[in-house]
């Protein structure tokens, strides 16, 4: 008996202990990144009921809101953890002297903490396994004799755990069947799961879009933004791979008398602690994270964090360097920071528009948002709605853009799906408020809105955003990011001139010195022109631009290669003559 | 003894329940009428209705504490709903009944209300009338998101008018998340229906009755595949147009979108021969569009405008309305005719369809171009073919109005409406009397009274039909996976090509779209 307790104390001490790693673990993660790649409006609970496992949805997204609060969402992950861990306990509670009981129940909750790691894992999925887990728990205290009512009992178990959970549930459902008909040793029992495993299919006349793929893999289907890891279908396998291990080590320790079995025990629960820290904190992939944290910093208009966390990136791609961009703007140093990064992709990191996804179309949606491009927005916005028709980040583009354009009936249409979310509500609240008083001028971003509109209309072309911005600045002369984004863009495409014709507008926009790429580039033009002295619109090059260009010029005059130049003048690699001559995709191979 | 002891808690029970269950309820007497007006969503006041349309459910706008709807017909049947917050859902079974017997008469909802000092008072009662005529017991439509460029999933779906079904015909999800539009049946027969799929697994699906093919009507002659569709009443034949679209975004808050046809020329196509014609009096250097056969199949309505130079408005582009002749047996045209010229009108035309049994042709009216959905003063306007007056309906609102069509019986009149959105495209109907009057119109019913609210798709061209399609996503998939069949081009009885969308290129087009 006192053995017994031991033991027990020791598990639920282990349990504990691994409670606590977990908050750990999910400080680490930085869980409100999930929430951030999977933000949506939860649908209503009559929309969940058309297809299966659109209930595990809701729960899913009302999840993914709690993961925006640090401690709430740490606390809404131990929770599940929590329920996770009894559901097996409870499975399981025929092993309960087991000296393994709890030293594998711990170790089954591995893999399931290694899910909160991927943020592009669907939380809607884990809410199925979840979700499934509670359910086939509920549906193992119960195990009626008789085979056909056992049968029926399960058929109708294994409907509701199908319409509630998917065929995510549904596995797992099975899977503690079989559990329980092992355990119990009454084979035959085993005939009750056939009649489950055709659920999916008899689903099919009641939903004629479905074909048998659909029905029987639903969940896994996910969208291109999203992804599965191996590490989801290990936990949800976990109930029987639990039962498999749980007969081997009892087999083996039934065998051999275990005379120290507090020992066993307690060093099998050491084991499997570092186990759980030495398998979850690698699962954390930094870049991703960084990568997330980035266009989480880009959404909140935070340009210090993004610049922040871009210094720690060492690959930047399309969208990254765009949104780098972008905050560089923010943080007002875009043309002197500007060829503080590659700028592989010309011009193209600055505008998206070559290369159209819904998510891409989310990031224009914040620029021209930002430029306060009213019409721009909200046309993005409506691209973007294709695949994220629930994120609010996208509705809130709408309602406000629509305010701006004079339409508060689709902007009351969109609020009022916003307001499905309780994060949204108080600015629901607001906005309606704002439209019902009349007072939407009174709001910064309308206000720009209505300031920036054109004044003569034109088509916006998607295949030339520099053009599309020129007219826009051309209707707004007073727009400063249109203007820095125009210059960036022909310093990009090494049109030096054009920027040279505007360089009076720079003192419109209060620039006491020119910025540092736009010295540095005309420097280039300098060099290259034939005049002696042009117009620089009353600016002067600074000495130590000057002298810095000379000897960027002595050390790559005389050089063989590219590569041997690029060496050469690496301690100039944050300008914009190394960029000419090397980064930019106009650079001469 | 016991007898008495079993009696007397159900009599307690009674003396002591049943003053709290008449209380709860108002008694007419006792209930005053207020002066303020109900406001019901939907809009279901003052409109005719289809005796077999389903429950035209609704929720309560004005506050209060509870609402008891009643409904009920001339013939004194009523149907009572309570619910604390107005949202009034009404029992099908019992809502037929209610229609059935009262072919002609009059429909009137009257709501209560309680207050917040628990009195309960009586709004004005509202009256609808029961039309005599039925409607088309189907609709099909696409489901299609707001967007312009991107898709992603989208399917064509039929909707039962006289309860709340709906069935999927196609999805994409079937066919790599492809597009598909342009449904299109004749005469609203569900056995004789058309579509398109573009892009992945591109064709164009035709069923006609048990003859079921999937087929690529692009050809070498055409710039593109079949664009919008009409079956000639024979079912022998559809008049495709074929198209070169692009797309323009207006920068300048107002407009969304812009549509414009670069080419555009009217061809025939053999639903038998598998075989495509292009007639020389529809393939001109002007840009025809949008054919749309008469209810007898001899003449072929379609719109027509001059092609301008690129540097030149778009709002130049003004859309005539055009007749031309047709021999169905010899399949020859005549002399087109032009029924209304959009200079002398002030609205370019769009979406003509005629009327089965009125003199009359629905079109859209808007200031430019043919594509209405984006255009906010686009409207429904009817032609009188017999007086040649062109009158403005009491339908329209100051939204987008697009795609009118006629119930097989000619007394509905069906359109997509955004008026309570400004950006979503809904469902409306319209009783259209013996003399073409069309009485106010009123948005398709649905189980939840609260569905426009928060329902973030398009109702696309929606198309009557007179009974439930057969095909499902799977049947259709079947067919589709085997391949398009490629059309033939019937040259020897296409003459004297001018210019236009068919013109021979020499190559054949993979894009019939672009955006700018």
């Amino acid at each position: 008996m006192k053995k017994t307790s031991a033991i027990k104390i020791a598990g639920y001490a282990g349990f504990i202990l691994t409670l606590f790693f977990l908050i750990y673990f999910l400080r680490k993660v930085d869980i409100s990144l999930t929430y951030y790649w999977q933000q949506s409006i939860p649908l209503s609970f009559s929309e969940a009921l058309q297809y299966p496992g659109d209930i595990s949805g809701i729960m899913g997204d009302r999840f993914l809101e709690l993961l925006t609060r640090p401690f709430l969402g740490i606390m809404g992950v131990t929770l599940l953890v929590v329920i996770v861990f009894f559901m097996l306990y409870i499975i399981f509670r025929r092993f309960r002297g087991s000296l393994v009981f709890f030293p594998l129940l711990l170790a089954a909750l591995i893999p399931y903490i290694m899910l909160f790691a991927h943020y592009r894992l669907p939380a809607s999925l884990i809410m199925c396994i979840t979700t499934g887990l509670l359910l086939a728990t509920i549906h193992s205290l119960y195990s009626p004799v008789n085979l056909a009512v056992r049968t029926g009992y399960s058929f109708i178990t294994g409907i509701i755990v199908y319409l509630v959970a998917g065929s995510a549930g549904l596995l797992v459902l099975v899977q503690v069947m079989i559990i329980q008909t092992v355990l119990s040793k009454k084979y035959l029992g085993l005939a009750a799961i056939l009649p489950v495993l055709l659920i999916p299919l008899l689903y099919l006349p009641f939903n004629l879009s479905y074909t048998a793929r659909f029905a029987y893999l639903g969940p896994f289907l996910i969208s291109k933004y999203d992804e599965i890891p191996l590490i989801l279908y290990i936990s949800l396998s976990s109930p029987l791979m639990l039962l498999l291990v749980f007969t081997l080590l009892n087999y083996i320790f039934s065998r051999f008398a275990v005379k120290h079995s507090l020992m066993v025990s307690g060093t099998a629960i050491l084991i499997v602690l570092a186990g759980l820290v030495f398998a979850t904190l690698p699962c954390i992939i930094k870049e991703e994270r960084n990568v997330l944290k980035i266009f989480q910093a880009a959404f909140r208009n935070d340009g210090e964090t993004v610049v922040k966390f871009a210094k720690k990136q060492l690959f930047i791609d399309r969208m990254l360097q765009f949104e780098i961009n972008r905050a560089l703007y923010q943080n007002r140093c875009l043309l002197d920071s500007l060829f503080h990064y590659p700028q592989q992709f010309g011009e193209k990191g600055l505008f998206l528009e070559d290369n159209i996804t819904s998510r891409v179309s989310l990031h224009i949606s914040n620029f021209y948002y930002d430029l306060g491009f009213a019409n721009e927005a909200r046309h993005w916005s409506t691209e973007a709605q294709m695949v994220l028709s629930r994120h609010p980040v996208v509705l809130k583009h709408l309602v406000m853009t629509y305010i701006a354009i004079g339409n508060n009936e689709t902007a009351l249409k969109y609020l009022h799906v916003l307001s499905g979310s309780w994060l949204y509500r108080d600015w629901c609240d607001r906005v309606n408020e704002m439209i019902e008083s009349n007072t939407t001028l009174n709001d910064q971003a309308i206000r720009s809105f209505v300031i920036n509109n054109p004044r003569i209309d034109y088509f916006s072309e998607t295949k030339n955003p520099t053009k599309k911005i020129m007219i826009f600045y051309g209707s707004n002369p007073d727009n400063n990011m249109a203007f820095e984004f125009i210059m960036a863009s022909y310093l990009l495409q090494h049109q030096i001139g054009n920027v040279l014709i505007h360089l009076q507008d720079f003192r419109k926009f209060g620039y006491d010195k020119l910025p540092r790429a736009v010295e540095e580039a005309m420097l280039i033009y300098i060099a290259r022109s034939k005049e002696s002295k042009p117009s620089l619109a009353g600016y002067s090059i600074s000495q130590n631009t000057v002298e810095e260009f000379r000897d960027f010029s002595r050390l790559l005059s005389g050089t063989a290669n590219k590569t041997e130049g690029m060496r050469k003048v690496s301690k100039y690699k944050n300008t914009y003559w190394y960029y000419v001559w090397f980064t930019s995709p106009y650079a001469s191979k | 003894m016991k007898m008495i002891k079993r009696k007397l808690p159900w009599k307690l029970f009674a003396l002591f329940a049943l003053p709290l269950v008449v209380s709860c309820n108002p008694s007419t007497g006792k209930v005053k009428q207020t002066d303020e007006s109900l406001q019901i969503y939907p809009d279901y006041t003052s409109v005719a209705i289809p005796p077999n349309i389903a429950p035209m459910n609704f929720m309560v706008r004005n506050n209060g504490r509870a609402f008891i709807a009643e409904i009920s017909n001339s013939q004194n049947r009523r149907i009572i709903i309570r619910d604390r917050k107005g949202i009034i859902q009404i029992p099908i079974h019992k809502w037929r009944k209610l229609l059935e017997e009262d072919k002609g008469g009059i429909l009137t909802i009257s709501v209560f209300r309680k207050t917040r000092g628990n009195q309960w008072e009586r709004f004005a009662a509202v009256k609808n009338e029961i039309a005599k005529e039925k409607i088309d017991p189907y609709i099909a439509f696409r489901k299609i998101p707001a967007s312009n460029i991107l898709w992603n999933i989208m399917g064509i779906y039929q909707r039962c008018l006289e309860n709340f079904k709906q069935y999927p015909i196609m999805v994409n999800t079937l066919t790599e998340k492809n597009c598909m539009n342009c449904h299109s049946f004749n005469a609203g027969d569900p056995e004789q229906m058309v579509f398109h799929m573009r892009a992945v697994h591109a064709g164009t699906f035709v069923m006609n009755r048990d003859n079921i093919q999937f087929v690529d009507t692009k050809s070498d002659h055409t710039r593109s595949a079949g664009v919008y569709p009409s079956w000639h009443p024979n079912g022998e034949l559809i008049a495709f147009s074929a198209n070169m679209i692009n797309q323009g975004f207006h920068a300048r808050m107002g407009k969304i979108d812009f549509v414009v046809d670069k080419y555009s020329d009217i061809v025939l196509y053999d639903v038998k021969a598998n075989s495509i014609t292009r007639p020389a009096a529809l393939a001109s250097e002007k840009l025809e569009n949008l054919p749309s056969w008469s209810i007898d199949g001899t003449k072929l309505y379609y719109i027509s405008a001059d092609k301008i130079a690129d540097s030149l408005s778009y709002e130049l582009i003004l859309y005539n309305l055009m007749s031309i002749g047709f021999d169905e047996r010899t399949r020859k045209f005549g002399d087109s005719d032009t029924l209304i010229n959009a200079k002398h009108f002030g609205k370019s035309i769009s979406f003509p369809r005629e009327s089965p049994t009125h003199a009359i042709i629905s079109f859209i009216g808007l200031n430019y171009g043919y594509f209405s959905i984006y255009n906010n003063e686009a409207d429904v306007y009817f032609y009188n073919t017999e007086t040649k007056e062109i009158t403005r309906p009491p339908v329209n609102s100051e939204f987008t109005e697009s795609y009118p069509s006629w119930s097989t019986n000619g007394s509905w009149l069906m359109f997509v409406s955004k008026r309570d959105d400004g950006i979503l495209s809904e469902v409306w109907f319209s009783h259209i009397d013996k003399n073409g009057n069309a009485g106010k119109p009123f948005v398709m019913p649905q189980r939840h009274p609260d569905f426009y609210e928060h329902y973030l798709y398009n109702y696309n061209r929606p198309e009557f039909i007179t009974g439930k399609v057969r095909m499902n996503p799977r049947k259709v998939y079947a067919y589709v996976k085997k391949g398009a069949v490629p059309s033939v081009f019937n040259e020897a009885e296409s003459l004297d090509i001018s210019s236009g969308a068919t013109i021979l290129t020499g190559k054949t087009e993979d894009v019939f779209y672009h955006h700018n």
